[in-house]
C-alpha cells in the first residue's frame, strides 16, 4: 500500500467501524468515534511520533540560569530576565532494519541481523541540535501519537528536510528484509536573552533537562588587570632609556650562545606580547559551550591580526638569522 | 474521498505526499507535514510581488550592517529570492499576522506584512524562486477559530542574503517589499562607543605609567611612585567603574 493508493485513506477502525479519514501513511491514531488507539502501518511508510517535554520552561530557564549567572559577565547580563522559551520539536528519524548479510562464508546459513539507526532530519540553522544525544532521548522519551496541530500549538514544529532516501541510504553489505522507518519529534527548550545589541541562547534537552548549548557576552571589566598589567609593561620598555637596553643586551652577550638566541628573540617577544595584548584589549569576547565546558571567542577578531601577521614574519627573520650563527 | 490524485513530492523532505480527503492539505508519508494546497473554498492564497532588486541589495546590508555597528567588509555575499507563508486574518479593519512555517528567525514573529502588490498564488508567479510550504496546521493558530472567509495564507518575498562576517556565516532575510532587514543568525557587533571609551581610559592609564617609569628611570623616585603607586590604581578603578556603567546602560 502506497501513500497516494486509495486503500489507505478507506480505513476504518476495527473495533466501531468508524472511518479514520486523513490517514495516509503509518500512524498511531486514536479513532475519532469511539477514542480506540490504533496503530496504522503502512509497509515502506514512516511511523510519526512525538516526545513530550519531560521538562518545563521554568526547569529549562533555570538550567539556561546556571550558564549565565557565572562570575565575568556583565551584571545587568545575569539580571536581565530571558525571554519567553521556545519549544522546539526536532524531527529525528529512526529506522529498525532486519538484513541478511549478502556474503556468507561457503555452507554456512545467512543469518538475519536486526540494526537501529538515528538521524537529524531536520537541522534547524544557528541551533547545535547535533549536541543533542538523539539515540538515548529517543530511548528514554515517551512516545505518543503525532498529532501536528496539537505539537504546532504547544511549539515550533520543524519537519524534516532530508527524506528516507538520504537519512537511511540502503545496506551495501546486505538485503534488507524488512525496514521499518519511524519520523520521532523531540523536544528541546530555546532560551534567550537579549542584551545590548545581541541575542544570546541557551538550548535544553527538554527530556533530560541538560544544557546543551549556551552563549553568553564577557564583561569588558574582566580583563581589566590583565590589560593593565600589560600597559605597565609597554610603558615600561617604552620609558627605559637606551642606554638600559644596552645594559640588557650586553647582560645577555655575555651569557654566552643562549644570551645571542634570548637577544635575537626578543624583537619577536616584543611583538608577540604586542599581538596578546592587542587581541585581548581590542576585541569584545563571549563565552560558549555547555554545563561541563566553555571556550572564550573573540568577536569580529578576523583569522589573523597585521600584529600575529607582523609576528609571524618577525619569527621567521629570527629563526633564519639564528639558523645562520649559531 | 478525493477522485483520483497525482502524489505530489513533499518540499520538506522529497518523500511522496498525498492529498488528504477533503481538504486542502496534502500530508507527507514520511515527515507528516501538512502541505496547504491553496485551493480550500473561501481561504485565498496570495503572493506579494517583489520590489526591491537584487542590485539594491549590498547597499541595503551595509546600511544595516553599519546601524548594528558590524564591523569588517562582508564576504562570499551571495543572495536568493524566496517566498515565506504567513497565515493573516483581517477583520475590522485589523490584520492578525501568524507564521504558516516554522522559523526562528529574530523579528520573524513580530513581522508586519508590508503593504504591498499582490495576487493570486500560482508556480509561475514565484518563477525560479524558493517557496517555502506553508506547515503549520489552521487548528493551531491563534485564531484557529476564524472562518475561512476572513483567512488568507500569503506568500511574502525575501531575498536571502549569505554572507561571511569575519570567520562567521551571516544569513540576513532583507523583505523585498518593503526592504526591512530580519537577521536569521545572530551577527557580531561591536560596541563602537564603548570601545572608544575603553581604549581613552586605558590609554591614560598608559601615559601615567609611561611617566611613573620615565621619572623612576631618572632617578626621580617619589614622583615616579606617585604616578605609579597612587594614580596608576586611580586610574585603574575609575576605568573599572566606567567601564562597568557604560556596559550597564
Amino acid at each position: 500500500m502506497s501513500a497516494s493508493s486509495h486503500e489507505a485513506r478507506a480505513l476504518s477502525c476495527p473495533r466501531c467501524g468508524g472511518r479514520l479519514s486523513g490517514v495516509t501513511a503509518s500512524a498511531l491514531v486514536a479513532c475519532a468515534a469511539c477514542g480506540s488507539p490504533l496503530a496504522v502501518h503502512v509497509p515502506g511508510e514512516a511511523v510519526r511520533e512525538a516526545i513530550h517535554p519531560a521538562k518545563s520552561a521554568a526547569e529549562a530557564v533555570a538550567a539556561a540560569g546556571a550558564f549565565w549567572n557565572r562570575d565575568g559577565l556583565p551584571a545587568r547580563f545575569a539580571q536581565l530576565a530571558p525571554e519567553a522559551p521556545v519549544l522546539l520539536f526536532a524531527a529525528v528519524g529512526e529506522v529498525h532494519r532486519t538484513s541478511v548479510a549478502s556474503v556468507t562464508s561457503r555452507g554456512a546459513a545467512p543469518v538475519a541481523h536486526e540494526t537501529r539507526d538515528v538521524a537529524l532530519a531536520a537541522p534547524i540553522p544557528g541551533v547545535p541540535l547535533e549536541k543533542a544525544d538523539l539515540p538515548s532521548a529517543l530511548e528514554a522519551g515517551a512516545r505518543v501519537p503525532f498529532d501536528p496541530a496539537a505539537l504546532q500549538r504547544s511549539g515550533l514544529v520543524f519537519d524534516p528536510v532530508k527524506g528516507p532516501a538520504l537519512l537511511f541510504p540502503a545496506s551495501r553489505n546486505g538485503t534488507s528484509l524488512e525496514e521499518r522507518l519511524a519520523v520521532v519529534y523531540v523536544p528541546f527548550w530555546l532560551v534567550r536573552k537579549r542584551f545590548r545589541r545581541g541575542l544570546y541562547e541557551a538550548l535544553v534537552d527538554a527530556g533530560t533537562g541538560r544544557l546543551l548549548h549556551a552563549r553568553a557576552p564577557v564583561a569588558r571589566t574582566r580583563r581589566l588587570l590583565e590589560s593593565a598589567l600589560l600597559i605597565h609593561l609597554l610603558a615600561a620598555a617604552l620609558a627605559l632609556p637606551l642606554g638600559g637596553w644596552g645594559r640588557i643586551a650586553g647582560a645577555l652577550v655575555r651569557l654566552d650562545e643562549i644570551g645571542v638566541i634570548l637577544l635575537f628573540l626578543v624583537p619577536a617577544g616584543l611583538v608577540a606580547l604586542a599581538a596578546w595584548s592587542w587581541n585581548r584589549l581590542r576585541f569584545r569576547y563571549e563565552i560558549e559551550g555547555d554545563a561541563s565546558s566553555v571556550t572564550f571567542r573573540a568577536i569580529n577578531k578576523p583569522v589573523k591580526t597585521l600584529l600575529e601577521k607582523a609576528v609571524d614574519r618577525t619569527m621567521k627573520v629570527t629563526m633564519w638569522i639564528l639558523n645562520k650563527i649559531v | 474521498m478525493t477522485t483520483a490524485e497525482e502524489p505530489r513530492s513533499c518540499p520538506q523532505c522529497g518523500a511522496a505526499a498525498a492529498r488528504d480527503e477533503a481538504d486542502a492539505f496534502a500530508t507527507c508519508g514520511f515527515c507528516g507535514a501538512r502541505l496547504f494546497l491553496g485551493d480550500e473554498p473561501g481561504v485565498s492564497h496570495e503572493l506579494l510581488l517583489p520590489a526591491v532588486s537584487p542590485e539594491e541589495l549590498p547597499a541595503r546590508l551595509r546600511a544595516w550592517l553599519d546601524d548594528r555597528e558590524a564591523l569588517g567588509a562582508p564576504r562570499n555575499v551571495s543572495s536568493k529570492l524566496l517566498f515565506f507563508p504567513f497565515w493573516v486574518r483581517a477583520r475590522a479593519g485589523v490584520s492578525d499576522v501568524a507564521l504558516a512555517a516554522p522559523s526562528l528567525a529574530d523579528g520573524l514573529r513580530d513581522f508586519r506584512l508590508p503593504a504591498g502588490d499582490a495576487k493570486t498564488f500560482s508556480a509561475r508567479a514565484t518563477g525560479q524562486a524558493e517557496v517555502v510550504a506553508a506547515t503549520v496546521a489552521r487548528e493551531a493558530l491563534p485564531f484557529a477559530d476564524a472562518p475561512p472567509g476572513e483567512l488568507r495564507l500569503v506568500h511574502v518575498p525575501f531575498h536571502e542574503v549569505s554572507f561571511n562576517l569575519f570567520d562567521r556565516a551571516v544569513r540576513v532575510w532583507i523583505d523585498a517589499v518593503a526592504g526591512q532587514a530580519i537577521p536569521l543568525d545572530p551577527i557580531p557587533t561591536s560596541e563602537a562607543n564603548l570601545d572608544r571609551a575603553y581604549a581613552f581610559l586605558l590609554f591614560v592609564l598608559f601615559a601615567a605609567a609611561f611617566a611613573g617609569f620615565h621619572a623612576l628611570f631618572r632617578g626621580a623616585t617619589a614622583r615616579g611612585a606617585v604616578f605609579l603607586l597612587v594614580a596608576g590604581p586611580l586610574i585603574l578603578l575609575a576605568t573599572r567603574g566606567i567601564a562597568a556603567r557604560m556596559e550597564d546602560a
